[in-house]
């Protein structure tokens, strides 16, 4: 599973070193706009480039540049070929067939054959490595069939195994590549992953810079044709307001990552923004059903009722995040998904909360003005954190639900953790808040909120896992899956077992002289190959 | 300054060599309790750092890996093997000692590479802001402390006001102040990266401003001091100009303890500059330990602490060797009189 972490990085490139590399880019003269590379500024650099090895979604916005995925999963969750030209699955779903293009070659100028794909699966499983294989790969469960067929076997049926083919999660390498460089050189140098995608690396400066060069053999695009910016650099500049100050200064065509709260005077300054809403759980308040007072109903419900999330979302966010209703994010496929009935069902209403609480015992207020129940206990929350998780000013969002939740009585303790101390706190179900979100093209992600599996909030429902599974082991009927999920968010919206806060965008500023930045279906924007100027 | 009767002049002949002898020793001395020094930090930070590993909840391989979300039995495996920790402590201990010894600081298991690579490749832009930020500084604040000191009771209140500021206003706003003013309103240097010494202007003036303001403290104290010694007003009264007695003179006796805290400051600069490295978006060993920080990459901080405390520790006894050379009142502490 992806989780979105955040990892804070480093990195920057040398437009000098790029035109020797790009001695291949020789189609006519070069216009001035050509000689110019488009200067991304990113939040995140990855701590290990190689997604093979270090799962997270901040790799994706260099992993998308450089790698092909096997199959191509638009924004709006439809599929279409990229290295394999199609596929096909035995009548039981287990057994998939892939018909490789024969005309795809790698950055070191090899051609793509099934041997590749078989040795970026081989990878995996090589003695002594430390990658993590995609859950959907087993050793000695696929194979070659011929030079352009490549076949795997899944363990149980899975209906969002094109899905997992389309991430970066399994990169298919050159397999000379793969003799040549180390596990251990592709994590730390992203100019050693040989793979087939839109850009070539060239140049990596940790902390610095990322410089890339247009693939000039790509053919596998979502469109004819190769990418139309002969060059980018990819600059990791962590501070917000440094993003912001180069892009406006012209020292940057485009920042990622901008501050909900600048995106307004940029747009005024002339600024293009654009934003990819995030796919998958947005950021929810899962709350402990096992344990301490929220395992009681009437509790997790007035809590619902307790805080004017409305107005906390739209004041900390500028109005640029939606308020989050359940626990997938509207644009996630499989389309109709998203439950919008669920939209609007309550309301701010502290009245209807101290009911709640007072038909689950807590009828007294303490000195401090904390309800306690008969046992005199107060009622108190423990919001858990993880402290290197903490972004877009969630922990203001948190101490705005406090705030407010207090006036009701509800004594919301916030405690930020380092990560394993939190993971474990969430293990031994210690805690009554822990607030996440799981970027996810396909809703089923909210694995992490129900079920045997994951799932945070320890909310038991064998109706709920048996609508998981049969989801999982729906091929072909989308419809049917996307059925499913909403009962799911139905059943976890009348329990009360995670409280939605917003949803993410993901917002891009670029100079007006460049169009084209794409997002892909999680929500990050992480495609150039539409980058282009359309301004001396 | 002495009160002897002066020499005669055959007299100086003769002793010159052992003062030139005195001084060899002195500096040895020095020296040899220096590498001493150096040999019991670099014992005790890796004690420390090992004690603290243990020390920490958890598994020992758990604390290793820590902010690695999935875990392989393969990586685990490997961490092990390194550390050796289905090893009784003590061998363990040992192990890690003679790694240390033998310069092998750990390696990341989260970016794949030796610690000691991954300061190798970060220490030098580390260093050029370092050196770059405290030069700077040493020449701003000796220029204040010469126009500064002993002017009165006004003068000395304005510039401790400045000097206060200078110390108190955080890094990153000064730096970020910087950015606005000479990279985003007048495009003069970069706002980010390390690529070139125009780079490195904004980042070393910001890294020199707090620094000023301390060093500034130090000197203009002394020289206050200095100012009203007797050997002043002789000097003075040789004709000396008021240039030339607080630059040769008074300067001198100021000169000590800047140096020392210089040493302090420089060796500590070299992991500190992690605000500043973020900001301006540089590679740099600060910027190395932040991320490790925030990514929970144990290996890569004990290996940084570890190495920090030997080049603290570095720093400060080849100061301190440079000080005895320097001044001739240590000698005599070094025992050579």
């Amino acid at each position: 599973m992806t989780i979105t972490a955040p990892r804070r990085v480093v990195a920057v490139a040398l437009a000098a070193a790029v035109l020797t590399l790009s001695a291949c880019a020789t189609t006519g003269p070069a216009t001035e706009a050509d000689a110019e590379p488009f200067v991304f500024l990113s939040d995140l650099e990855p701590v290990c480039f190689d997604t093979g090895g270090y799962k997270n979604l901040a790799n994706y916005n260099v992993a998308r540049q450089i790698l092909e995925p096997l199959v191509r999963q638009s924004v709006d969750g439809e599929y279409s070929p990229a290295l394999a030209a199609s596929w096909e699955t035995s009548e039981d779903g287990l057994v998939w067939t892939l018909h490789l293009r024969d005309d795809v070659v790698f950055h070191d100028g090899t051609t793509l054959d099934a041997g590749d794909v078989q040795a970026s699966a081989d990878r995996f499983f090589v003695e002594g490595n430390t990658l993590s294989s995609p859950s959907w790969l087993t050793e000695g469960n696929y194979r070659v069939v011929d030079d352009t067929t490549w076949e795997f076997t899944l363990e149980d049926p899975r209906a969002n195994i094109l899905q997992q083919l389309s991430t970066p999660d399994f990169p298919v390498l050159s397999s000379e590549s793969i003799e040549e460089f180390s596990d251990g050189d592709r994590c730390a140098d992203p100019t050693t992953i040989v793979s087939a995608g839109p850009f070539v690396p060239t140049t990596y400066v940790k902390g610095e810079s990322l410089a890339l060069v247009r693939n000039e053999d790509y053919n596998t695009g979502a469109r004819e044709g190769t990418a139309k910016v002969a060059e980018v650099e990819i600059r990791f500049v962590p501070e917000a307001q440094a993003r912001i100050g180069a892009l406006q200064s012209g020292q940057a065509d485009a920042a990622s990552a901008v501050p909900p709260l600048n995106a307004d005077d940029l747009e005024s300054g002339g600024f293009t923004l654009v934003d990819g809403a995030a796919t998958g759980v947005p950021f929810v308040a899962t709350l402990n059903t096992a344990g301490g007072p929220t395992a009681d109903l009437a509790v997790r419900d007035a809590l619902f009722r307790a805080a004017d999330i409305d107005g906390i979302v739209d004041s900390i966010y500028a109005g640029r995040y939606d308020r989050a209703w359940t626990v997938i994010a509207p644009t996630t496929p499989p389309l109709g998904s998203y439950d919008d009935s669920i939209e609007g069902s309550w309301t701010y209403d502290q009245a209807a909360a101290a009911d709640l609480l007072a038909g689950a015992g807590y009828t007294e207020k303490n000195a401090d003005g904390i309800l306690v129940n008969a046992a005199g206990e107060p009622l108190v929350l423990r919001w858990i954190f993880d402290s290197g998780d903490i972004r877009d000013q969630r922990d203001v969002l948190a101490e705005a639900i406090q705030a407010d939740v207090r006036k009701a009585g509800i004594d919301i303790q916030i405690e930020k953790l380092d990560t394993s101390a939190y993971l474990a706190r969430i293990e031994e179900g210690s805690f009554e808040i822990a607030a996440e979100s799981w970027g996810q093209s396909d809703a089923y992600v909210v694995l992490t909120v129900a079920g045997p599996i994951v799932n945070y909030p320890k909310y038991q429902d064998a109706e709920v896992d048996g609508w998981l599974f049969e989801a999982w082991a729906t091929l072909g009927d989308d419809e049917h899956r996307a059925e499913l999920y909403r009962n799911i968010q139905e059943r976890l919206n009348e329990q009360r077992v995670v409280l939605p806060l917003y949803v993410q965008n993901f917002i891009v500023a670029s100079s007006p002289d460049y169009t084209g930045i794409a997002f892909d279906p999680v929500g990050y924007p992480t495609w150039f190959t539409d980058v282009e100027r359309v301004a001396d | 300054m002495t009160t002897h009767a002066l020499p005669a002049a055959a007299d100086l002949e003769v002793r010159r060599a052992p003062a030139a002898r005195h001084r060899f020793v002195a500096v040895g001395r020095t020296l040899v309790r220096r590498l001493v020094d150096i040999a019991v930090v670099l014992f005790a930070s890796a004690t420390l750092v090992f004690v603290m590993l243990q020390l920490m909840p958890g598994e020992p391989e758990d604390v290793l890996l820590r902010g690695i979300f999935e875990i392989t039995p393969a990586v685990r495996a490997e961490v092990i093997q390194d550390y050796g920790l289905d090893r009784p402590v003590l061998l363990q201990y040992g192990q890690y000692l003679l790694g240390i010894l033998q310069g092998d600081l750990g390696a990341s298991y989260q970016i794949r590479k030796p610690v000691t690579e991954i300061i190798a490749a970060n220490i030098g832009n580390t260093a050029a802001l370092a050196g770059a930020g405290l030069a700077l500084a040493i020449a701003m604040a000796t220029l204040i402390a010469l126009v500064s000191a002993g002017r009165g009771a006004l003068a000395s209140l304005v510039t401790q006001a400045v000097e206060l500021l200078a110390i108190s206003v955080p890094s990153f706003w000064i730096g970020l102040l910087l950015l606005t003013a000479f990279s985003f309103a007048i495009p003069i240097f970069p706002s980010s990266g390390a690529d070139g010494p125009l780079a490195l202007v904004l980042p070393a003036v910001t890294l020199a401003i707090p620094l000023t303001g301390v060093l500034s403290q130090i000197l203009r104290e002394r020289m206050d001091e200095a100012l009203d010694l007797p050997f002043v007003t002789t000097v003075r009264t040789r004709g000396a100009g008021e240039f030339r007695v607080r630059v040769r003179h008074v300067l001198r006796h100021a000169v000590l303890p800047a140096l020392t805290f210089s040493g302090a400051v420089l060796g500590s600069l070299l992991i500190g500059t992690a605000v500043i490295e973020t900001l301006f978006a540089r590679p740099g060993l600060g910027r190395v330990l932040l991320n490790a920080v925030i990514a929970g990459d144990i290996p890569l901080i004990m290996g940084v602490i570890v190495f920090g405390a030997v080049l603290f520790v570095v720093i400060n006894s080849l100061v301190d060797v440079l000080a005895t050379a320097v001044d001739p009142r240590l000698r005599i502490e070094a025992g050579v009189s």
